[in-house]
């Protein structure tokens, strides 16, 4: 089966190379200590460029939201665009929140922030966007939206494949926090860790605790360390995608310009997730709860996106 | 120069406002015995002053069929067929078949679902349409999705046609409370997706998508206002707020609630018009039509435009699935006043749960 609809990292690692990554093995009958934590926050602030005081590390970045909107969700809505991640919305479920919803639609996506009332709001939203792959915000509509009294949380996930980053006005805007991952341009999805770079507010608001394992720990260290893999994995699937975005083009899709590590595609094929499904090949279906013949196809590796170009051409003839 | 035949369902959608749900068969006598007026005429007027084009020869039906709305407007055009004084379905696909023959190359027609399913018997896919909405239900996908949009599609339409359904309602299971809706068959219209409205999706009914609707009913009952009256719009998301209230309500009619009492069942736009006048606050409660998201002027014509001004766009409640919205990229308007359908216009909040809301934007 070759699974495109993750957005993961197709290039895994060998077990030498996993065993140099993820070391300290021989501690594993010790919990990973603030000591630690404070020493992998310091990596993690010369990457982003922040002091390291800004830096929040969890177990994925759902749980870093969520433990951010448990702090400061008093009297304020949820807002997220349509279709977003669940996890997010079920927990404002939880909390009693208003939750509001802005569908996003083709063909550019457009959000038109200015022309929505939104106050006292805690705004949730992707950066570049999933599904779409899109940059669906401007400097000026996210400093509005922050001097309007709303908290923006902005999850930067495929940010080592766009390079557009808000990161650096958290230290401008109290109520902004960024949260970033380790599972994709990293490749480390199996170990689950995900940071936010986030303003005083949140600073004030959240304790920090040791949310990760050992071998994350070390994982995340030496990945920060060494980028060879991390500057492969990008150039290799930023080359793919212009490639398998192309092809689908030639074949008659709606393929829209992505910044990330998948692209948003639509076509006339009823059922082509169900369709590659069944010939072994897994994509994101989004008719189900946005927009019929709407696809997320995540950028595999060379051969996994041939075998997904042939099947496709199949289909269509 | 473009050919283009024109015809006109002169009846079509008289039934709406008079809650009879269509004119097929003996309804339209009914519709007129109700004070039921023409709506087609004002339709295809509008269409006709917002045309700039003015490379097109038409091909018209006599009288009330074309004709007469081409007078004084500035068209080329040429009477084809004729027609006794009371119109019928043979007049249309007769007609239209002559027009195929004189060599028109696009049909422009205004009509219901069953103008559609005419049309369709005398050109099947060898002559592409313009379908104008005029009917009551008008749930195929050919058709645009209002006067403007026809306006603009007979401006732009080139060489690029696309394939849409036309359904075949049982107007008689639609007036017992059921949408029987049935595939009839394929016409070419022009490919300008996005004026053109979706079909009418059937309404999801599995177990998940049933307690999300009592979830909205439950909100909705909340946060209901003390002597306000609700006008319930028709489908079965709208029927669960009264299921919630313990009062009847037609499925695919328009009724009426204040202080969780019935006040009105299956109404029309005059008994509307009254409760509004008889209470100090009125809200309507509307569901958007799953597939092409209209939430007037398909279905319920009976809350008319001069219902909406006196309401006023705060106290429409959309109501409705994230699996029904989500599939829509707006909420469409044709309440046959351009202007209360600008009012209606922009983004507004739809309810999808409890407390849960999806922006959309309302289009014209």
């Amino acid at each position: 089966m070759i699974d495109l609809s993750s957005n993961e990292s197709p290039y895994g690692r060998s077990i030498e190379e996993m065993r140099d990554l993820c070391g300290g093995l021989e501690d594993l009958n010790r919990y990973l200590g603030y000591g630690e934590l404070d020493r992998l926050e310091s990596e993690l602030a010369e990457y982003c460029g922040v002091d390291k005081e800004r830096i929040f590390i969890g177990s994925g970045t759902d749980n870093l939201i969520k433990n951010a909107l448990l702090k400061v969700y008093e009297r304020m809505d949820l807002i997220v665009l349509n279709p977003c991640c669940n996890g997010v919305v079920e927990t404002a479920k939880d909390l009693g929140m208003r939750i509001r919803r802005i569908q996003l639609r083709p063909p550019e996506f457009r959000v038109d922030w200015k022309s929505i009332e939104i106050q006292k709001s805690i705004v949730v939203f992707d950066y570049p966007n999933n599904p779409t792959g899109q940059l669906l915000i401007e400097k000026d509509e996210l400093e509005e939206l922050l001097t309007n009294g709303n908290m923006v949380i902005i999850d930067e996930a495929a940010y080592e494949y766009s390079k557009r980053t808000f990161a650096g006005l958290v230290g401008d805007y109290e109520k902004l926090a960024v949260t970033r991952t380790l599972d994709k341009a990293f490749g480390l999805a199996g170990l689950r860790v995900g940071y936010m770079v986030a303003g005083d507010y949140f600073i004030n608001s959240i304790r920090k605790t040791v949310e990760i394992n050992r071998p994350a720990f070390f994982g995340v260290i030496n990945a920060l360390r060494n980028k060879s893999y991390l500057i492969k994995n990008v150039s290799n699937t930023l080359k793919e995608r212009a490639l398998v975005e192309n092809r689908l083009r030639e074949l008659g899709f709606d393929v829209y310009k992505s910044q990330a590590n998948y692209l948003c595609v639509r076509s006339d094929i009823g059922d082509l997730a169900l369709r590659l499904r069944v010939k072994g090949i897994i994509v994101e279906d989004l008719s189900q709860e946005w927009l019929d013949g709407y696809c997320r196809i995540s950028i595999g590796a060379k051969d996994e996106n041939s075998r997904l170009l042939q099947e496709i051409e199949r289909i269509c003839r | 120069m473009l050919k283009a035949g024109l015809i006109v369902n002169p009846i079509a959608g008289m039934g709406g406002k008079v809650g009879l749900k269509g004119t097929d068969g003996k309804m339209y006598e009914k519709a007129l015995e109700l004070g039921a007026e023409p709506i087609s005429p004002g339709r295809i007027e509008d269409v006709l002053d917002l045309v700039k084009r003015r490379d097109l020869y038409f091909f018209c039906a006599p009288g009330s069929m074309g004709e007469d709305y081409l007078h004084g407007r500035g068209f080329r055009f040429e009477k084809v067929g004729q027609t006794a004084d009371e119109t019928s379905r043979e007049d249309t696909i007769r007609i239209a078949s002559e027009m195929m023959a004189k060599g028109a190359e696009i049909i422009v027609f205004v009509g219901g679902d069953g103008t559609a399913r005419d049309i369709l018997d005398a050109v099947g896919m060898d002559v592409p349409v313009i379908a104008i909405p005029s009917g009551v239900k008008m749930f195929s996908s050919a058709f645009v999705f209002s006067p403007h949009a026809a306006a603009e599609m007979i401006d732009c339409c080139g060489d690029d046609y696309t394939e849409k359904e036309v359904l075949d309602i049982d107007e008689d299971a639609f007036r017992g409370n059921r949408l029987d809706a049935k595939y009839y068959g394929t016409v070419r219209v022009p490919d300008i997706q996005r004026l053109l409205q979706g079909k009418k999706a059937a309404s999801n009914v599995r177990n998940s998508a049933k307690d999300k609707k009592k979830e909205v009913a439950k909100y909705i009952v909340d946060n209901m206002n003390r002597d306000c009256v609700y006008i319930l719009g028709p489908g079965t998301t709208v029927k669960e707020v009264a299921d919630a209230l313990g009062v009847e309500k037609t499925l695919l009619g328009i009724d009426a609630v204040c202080n969780s009492e019935s006040v009105g069942v299956d109404i029309g736009e005059k008994e509307i018009l009254k409760l509004i006048g008889n209470h100090k606050m009125t809200k309507i409660i509307v569901t958007p039509i799953g597939g092409n998201g209209f939430i007037f002027g398909r279905g319920s014509r009976q809350i008319s435009s001069e219902v909406l001004q006196k309401v006023g766009r705060e106290n429409i409640i959309i109501i409705s699935t994230l699996e029904k919205m989500g599939g829509l990229d707006n909420i469409h308007i044709d309440s046959g006043d351009y202007e209360v359908d600008r009012e209606m216009g922009g983004n507004i909040g739809v309810l999808i749960g409890y407390n849960e809301e999806i922006i959309m934007e309302v289009k014209y």
